[in-house]
């Protein structure tokens, strides 16, 4: 009994810096689509934001605001784009999401090279921060703040009220007075500036290298997409689902370790209980208590014909 | 205070206007993007004569034409059907490594003529690509899952299963010397290519068969007409009395069904063994079918021309990398996602306006 | 008109300026010109009515004045000076607020948050309690009793009307607009709302009312202006019009054939559907349904009248399989067997029709023609479509309808909205062997063409002795066209009557209990 809680502990902490990189980009993308904007471009951000913070932390010396501060400018204005675009014309979300995943992995690729080149000119470099034991815990208490301002800032206030509403029914919502283009501008400049800083997150304190298979080929962003949505886009649950994946991402290696499994089947592993997240939410009540927002990914258009 | 209006159009613009326009603006957005970011290592004139190199050269992307053809024409079905099958990888590799399993582990394809085997082979993949498929549409029809991310994650799942199935010890489908990748099929599986051509016999009957079949079940099928009014409206399926969650299941599992036969296609007629990792060998042919696609406007006659230009573009990435200096610079494989991306994105913007007109009012 | 210390425009309101003019306002839409060349004057303290039927643009004219469309041509002049209206906020900041015949309130946000939306006042990080006593004041005024911390979806039709009259008050509006909110309720309850109306009125507030049905028209207000075919007819005091003058202007030509007299009786034979005790959830887990037992019988209409929200929606999906039934039975007698709770297919194979409540979200695909929203129906294709066949029998629906269109295979979305829900009708009735469940069957068509519609189902009936169950909110169409009269109230029967004896006043009051 007590290997299993020392080794969990041990998984906990080991993990922190993932935990905090699915947290974040979970978060973010939970508010991005409260307000309505689908955000199927996820995992193309996840891999630009954590490629750009790897430039920046060769090119300007590990300065770890660069390194947030960069993948978070950028990322963002992908997303004020996103919104704008598909606030204002009838635009399908997903095409936008997806091409826009597309692009951004040709981006990582073209902009990841370069730095790796010369980052391999330097030896004993590595990006990032090898996090301490408290540094690890501070993570995991910062997140937790960031929660309970989250939900105070999305149920309790107005502006809040109004990214929930453009969410949906933004027809609705402007006949009530809402500027749903501002609402979900605000939206995505938050959100869209969080998953950036889940990327910089993610290269900075965990994986801290950048080759295809780590950050284009992971397909993390897709498990922070799972994670948000079956922990119903609701700040507080979402730690509860974040920890989950960051942990089991992060102990599939032990499973290798302890159980002779295959390096390549235990990668296959967080994307099948991913799979697996997704359809207990669809097919429980949680459905309908942590319901997705009613317009979420539909094309807002004014001019409609009536019958 | 400029405010812009969108108002439907009476009459849409030609369907033809679109698709050729964000190719266009697509590939000089690219052009922009790799010029800059590789610190003017590409120019523009590197970009465009690398594509018109592939546009001028059959010969050099006839294979990938074809199968891009077949998957075109494959998500088509699955995409009218308001299903986004974006598990074109899985379905794909789970079909060629259904075929390497069967050869190497059962005498039943081998031991048959060259022209049954290849059938078999045939059908195989697409048994294969359906159950990939199925399992996905059964979540999406029945619970409700959404099938983007659902299906992209099956993709990852393949790779994976097939990364760890190729490389069991002892194995008799494990590549004699230890390489990482499997014994190569049998010679009476591999098409033979036309001489003076890049192309096999087998691959182009395939395909043009494949696009007649999916043109019929499409258009002259109930089966058909159901996938397109689920397309359309779901809840007039359901009023009409169809179940709509097997109209979906069944959708997602013919369009990974006919992503089959191309993974056939690709084992059979270009490299016939599987090769490890397969996330980084892969030519993401489930990917760019999503572009071949999405270019054709859905129309199934012109799949075909999408499927040429994209073939061309993913061509045009290899050239690119060919030239001095450009992979230092960060030019490799992953340059066709910045030419898929920019035209998509394109097109994804641009198709508003052939169903409504931009105004703008102050 | 009086003055008073609390007037919302100023303190000596001139007669003379109106409040809103609109001049030559133009607006047209794919294939038709909803308003051709304009020209209104409103002016403060009047209860103004804009009457037309529908399709004569006065819905349209209203959603420009409130910011949800722009007018391809004209202007709107606001106290004399003109102004653009480009968004629904900007219309809110210049006081106009709509209330329309859906409520616009979020069903998933309480009361309270959707209140606060639109209150400037409030900065961006106010929490929703902050409207609690504001709201409160308002809601003595007017007369209700609702708890704003309810989730919205939980609320009554005349309940969220309610609030959003609250709102527009909330806001501050100078003008408010009502878009045909009040037609669909019966007299009673409306006078609820007059009271208020009165009031604001009297306080030198502007009310434009948006109606077709005329008696409404002239129940409260001061004048009235007849919109008819997208053109400005005339505006009259209602004081020194009448009834017959307002229909000529109306319809002009068309106004003989334009009736709501009673069509043919029904010849009522054996029952088609057998309805007992049902019990039938809504989609947010409560009762909508609470033990319904209903007859219809073949050549017979029988019509349900009830205000929107008591049961209807649930009870058409219920009777075509489209719902769950939590409890009761639901038969249909048809080729000399009955068939329990049949399942949606099998409803269709056997002959019953379903004109849905929104035939653009549930009964049509617009993206195809006419011919594949045939063919999609039980009984009308094999596994291989003959679509020379199908073809031919979508040129005679055209034809017996009149509809409007290219062809039998052009999209459904190129037609008009009358055209599309002929090519619904037609299609229901030739699948209608045995019953029709129809639900707001002429919503939105224009006044002739409902006729015609309503002439045809009940031909049918008569001849082709199919039983119609006829779902309205339109007590008008419900006493034309019905043999008998049922009457729903929260989920219940509350009256059945025989529709020539019945009395109006009777069955308005059963609507309301």
């Amino acid at each position: 009994m007590d290997a299993a809680l020392t080794g969990f502990l041990d998984i906990l902490i080991s993990s922190g810096g993932l935990f905090v990189a699915f947290y974040l980009m979970a978060l973010g993308h939970s508010i991005v689509e409260k307000s309505g904007i689908l955000n199927l471009a996820i995992d193309g951000m996840f891999a630009l934001s954590a490629t750009l913070a790897f430039f920046a932390d060769v090119y300007y010396g590990n300065d770890l605001l660069k390194s947030f501060l960069l993948p978070a400018v950028v990322i963002a204005l992908f997303g004020l784009f996103m919104a704008f675009v598909l606030t204002k014309f009838p635009v399908s979300h997903g095409a936008v999401g997806l091409s826009l995943m597309f692009l951004m992995y040709g981006l990582s690729s073209v902009i990841g090279y370069g730095p790796r080149i010369v980052q391999a000119t330097m030896p004993n470099f590595s990006p990032g921060v090898s996090l301490s034991l408290e540094e690890r815990i501070a993570g995991y208490l910062t997140m937790v703040a960031l929660s309970i301002f989250a939900y105070w800032f999305i149920e309790k206030t107005k502006i809040g009220v109004s990214i929930k509403a453009s969410g949906e029914d933004p027809a609705a919502a402007e006949a009530l007075g809402v500027n749903v283009l501002a609402s979900r501008l605000v939206a995505a400049a938050i959100g869209f500036s969080m998953i950036g800083f889940g990327g910089a997150a993610y290269m900075n304190f965990y994986v801290r290298l950048w080759d295809e298979r780590a950050v284009i080929l992971s397909g993390y962003g897709w498990l922070a997409f799972s994670i948000a949505l079956s922990g119903g886009r609701h700040p507080l649950v979402v730690l509860l689902t974040s920890l989950i994946f960051s942990m089991l991402v992060h102990s599939s290696l032990q499973l290798v370790a302890w159980y002779g499994i295959s390096r390549e089947l235990s990668y296959s592993l967080p994307f099948i209980v991913a799979i697996i997240s997704m359809t207990i939410y669809m097919a429980t009540p949680l459905r309908r208590l942590l319901a997705s927002p009613k317009g979420l990914g539909r094309i807002y258009f004014r001019e409609e014909r009536t019958v | 205070m400029v405010s812009i209006v969108v108002v439907r159009r009476v009459k849409p613009v030609p369907y033809f206007i679109v698709p050729i326009l964000a190719l266009l603006i697509g590939i000089g957005v690219s052009i922009v993007i790799l010029f800059f970011l590789t610190g003017y290592m590409v120019q523009p004139m590197d970009v465009l004569v690398s594509i018109w190199t592939g546009l001028t050269q059959p010969n050099v992307i006839a294979n990938i034409f074809l199968i891009l053809t077949i998957v075109g024409f494959s998500l088509a079905m699955s995409f009218k059907g308001g299903l986004y099958n974006i598990g074109g990888e899985g379905q794909f590799w789970m079909a060629a490594w259904m075929i390497v399993w069967l050869v190497f582990t059962t005498p039943i394809i081998v031991s048959q003529t060259p022209l049954v085997s290849k059938l078999v082979a045939l059908a195989t993949g697409f048994v294969a690509g359906f159950a990939w498929g199925l399992l996905a549409g059964i979540l999406r029809g029945y619970v409700g899952v959404d099938e983007v991310p659902l299906t992209l994650m099956m993709n990852y799942v393949a790779y994976y299963l097939i990364d760890w199935l190729v490389m069991l010890p002892g194995r008799p489908w494990r590549d004699i010397y230890g390489y990482a990748k499997t014994r190569s099929l049998p010679q009476t599986l591999q098409y033979s290519i036309i001489p003076g051509t890049t192309v096999s016999v087998e691959m182009i009957l395939v395909t043009i068969v494949i696009g007649f079949l999916i043109w019929l079940i499409l258009d002259f099928t109930r089966l058909g007409l159901t996938i397109k009014i689920h397309g359309s409206n779901v809840n007039l399926l359901r009023s009409a009395g169809y179940s709509v969650p097997l109209t979906a299941a069944l959708a997602l599992a013919l369009s990974g069904g006919f992503i089959g036969i191309a993974g056939i296609l690709y084992l059979c007629g270009v490299t016939p063994s599987i090769r490890i990792p397969v996330e980084t060998t892969t030519s993401g042919f489930g990917y760019l079918g999503i572009l071949v696609t999405w270019l054709s406007m859905l129309e199934l006659f012109a799949v075909p021309i999408a499927a040429y230009v994209v073939s061309s573009l993913y061509n045009a990435g290899f050239t690119l990398m060919a030239i001095k200096g450009t992979q230092q610079a960060g030019v490799t494989a992953g340059v066709t996602n910045v030419f898929m991306g920019s035209v998509l994105l394109m097109y994804a913007l641009l198709i508003t306006i052939s169903e409504y007109e931009i105004r703008i009012v102050w | 008109m009086e003055k008073s210390s609390q007037a919302i425009f100023s303190s000596n309101p001139s007669p003379k300026t109106p409040i809103i003019r609109v001049e030559n306002i133009v607006k047209r839409f794919p294939g038709a010109v909803a308003l051709e060349d304009v020209s209104v004057e409103f002016y403060e303290g009047t209860i103004h009515a804009i009457l037309g039927e529908n399709g004569s643009g006065k819905s349209t004219l209203v959603k420009i004045m409130t910011g949800i469309y722009t007018p391809d041509q004209g202007a709107i002049f606001y106290k004399g000076r003109k102004v653009t209206i480009e968004n629904p906020i900007k219309a809110l900041s210049l006081g106009i607020s709509m209330v329309s015949q859906s409520p616009v309130l979020i069903d998933r946000l309480t009361v309270a948050e959707n209140l606060m939306l639109g209150l400037k006042q409030l900065g961006i990080f106010a929490s929703p309690k902050s409207v609690l006593k504001l709201f409160e004041e308002i809601m003595e005024k007017i007369g209700i009793r609702v708890d704003p911390e309810e989730d919205v979806w939980k609320l009554t039709y005349t309940q969220k009307q309610l609030v959003e009259i609250a709102r527009a008050l909330m806001l501050g509006s100078k003008v408010i607009i009502l878009d045909e909110a009040l037609t669909y309720l019966p007299l009673e309850e409306r006078r609820k709302f007059y009271r208020y109306l009165i009031e604001f009125k009297s306080k030198g507030g502007l009310t434009i009312l948006i109606t077709h049905k005329i008696p409404e028209a002239f129940e409260v207000s001061d004048k009235i202006t007849v919109l008819r075919r997208g053109k400005h007819v005339g505006t009259v005091k209602t004081s020194e019009t009448n009834v017959d003058t307002i229909r000529e202007m109306m319809f002009a030509e068309r106004a003989k054939e334009i009736t709501l007299e009673r069509l043919m009786d029904g010849v009522p034979g054996e029952t088609v559907l057998e309805i007992r005790d049902l019990w039938v959830k809504n989609d947010f887990g409560t009762y909508a349904l609470r033990g319904i037992s209903l007859d219809v019988k073949r050549g017979e209409v029988l019509g349900l009248a009830g205000i929107v929200g008591n049961g209807q929606v649930e009870l058409a999906q219920a009777l075509m399989g489209l719902r769950n039934v939590e409890r009761g039975s639901i038969i249909v007698y048809a080729n000399g067997r009955s068939y329990v709770k049949p399942a949606t297919k099998t409803l269709r194979e056997i002959g019953v029709g379903y004109i849905p409540d929104q035939p653009l979200s549930h009964g049509v695909s617009i993206d195809y023609g006419l011919r594949e929203n045939i063919a999609v129906m039980p009984g009308y294709t094999g596994p291989v479509i003959n679509w020379g066949r199908l073809t031919k029998l979508a040129r005679e629906f055209i034809e017996d309808l009149m509809i409007v269109t290219p062809s039998a295979k052009t999209p459904l979305k190129y037609l008009s909205g009358g055209n599309l829900m002929k090519s619904l009708v037609a299609r229901e009735l030739d699948l209608a062997k045995s019953a029709l469940v129809a639900y707001n069957p002429t919503r939105g068509l224009d006044e002739v063409t409902s006729i015609k519609v309503r002439r045809i189902i009940k031909e049918k009936v008569v001849n082709n002795k199919i039983g119609v169950l006829l779902i309205s909110e339109d007590l008008d169409e419900i006493f034309q066209v019905s043999d008998r009269i049922a009457v729903i109230n929260e989920g219940k029967i509350v009256g059945l009557f025989d529709a020539k004896s019945a009395r109006r006043e009777e069955v308005e009051k059963l609507m309301v209990m």
